[in-house]
């Protein structure tokens, strides 16, 4: 889910995928790439996003940029809605004066 | 999928960790870091290449009849030990014989004792599976080390 958001922003590599994933969590987050790598090519063999080799504007070298399809952006939207439904159902356990009154 | 494509797809893979390694020994060194640390910095950031490499691979290589050749390679390697010992006690011990034909033959009769032809086939058969397993450990199809049994070898 993280990822497909991230995308939503426009195409992006592994790397700076990772970076904004940690940067935007001020750190909270830190994108493993043990996991980002298999998460990403996860995504593309299911045809949420597409790869292709692009040189980078500020570097002088190609770089592998994702894309997030249309298919990608549908299961980006059930996906919210699940976490909005997981994250209502333990608030309701957690603090459940804050959210009778 | 064919071989090729599977070969281009893991060297896609592998540029794609490489290019991203080199950038975040670049960004390294835009950080301050000194040339020489800056690889090593990359690596402590990134992980180990080979192993997400692996894991990255086998994103793909779940399906179809790569992951049926992984399965039956695996199956047959962990399966060579049993077959060889039984190769050599079979023909060595007449109890370890008597034994396997109780095992796996379920044949009770108490005359297979005293018979030593009885069961050529199932020898013949515990032969040719170490025969197999010895062709296809020695084949170069790829795998990940986390799913490789330790494999005896004669």
């Amino acid at each position: 889910m993280l990822i497909l958001r991230t995308l939503l922003y426009g195409p992006s590599h592994g790397h700076q995928i990772g970076k904004h994933i940690q940067r935007t969590t001020n750190e909270f987050l830190q994108m493993q790439h043990g996991s980002l790598y298999p998460a990403l090519h996860r995504l593309e063999r299911r045809g949420w996003v597409v790869s292709k080799w692009q040189t980078a504007p500020d570097r002088n070298r190609e770089f592998k940029y994702y894309r997030l399809t249309d298919m990608g952006r549908k299961q980006l939207v059930v996906e919210e809605s699940q976490w909005k439904q997981m994250a209502e159902a333990v608030a309701r356990i957690m603090w459940p004066a804050a959210e009778e009154s | 999928m064919t071989w090729w494509q599977i070969r281009k797809r893991d060297a896609d893979v592998e540029r794609e960790l490489q290019s991203d390694l080199e950038l975040e020994e670049e960004e390294q060194r835009e950080h301050g870091v000194p040339p020489e640390e800056a690889r090593h910095a990359a690596l402590r950031s990134f992980g180990n290449p080979t192993l997400i490499s692996e894991q990255t691979r086998a994103v793909w290589s779940w399906n179809g009849l790569e992951s049926l050749l992984r399965d039956l390679r695996i199956s047959v390697r962990a399966l060579f030990p049993v077959a060889w010992v039984f190769n050599h006690c079979r023909s060595r011990n007449g109890v370890v014989h008597r034994c396997y034909d109780i095992a796996i033959h379920r044949d009770r009769s108490p005359s297979i004792m005293f018979r030593s032809n009885d069961t050529t086939s199932s020898y013949d058969a515990s032969r040719i599976l170490a025969m197999a397993a010895i062709c296809l450990s020695h084949s170069r199809v790829s795998t990940s080390s986390r799913f490789r049994p330790c494999c005896v070898r004669m």
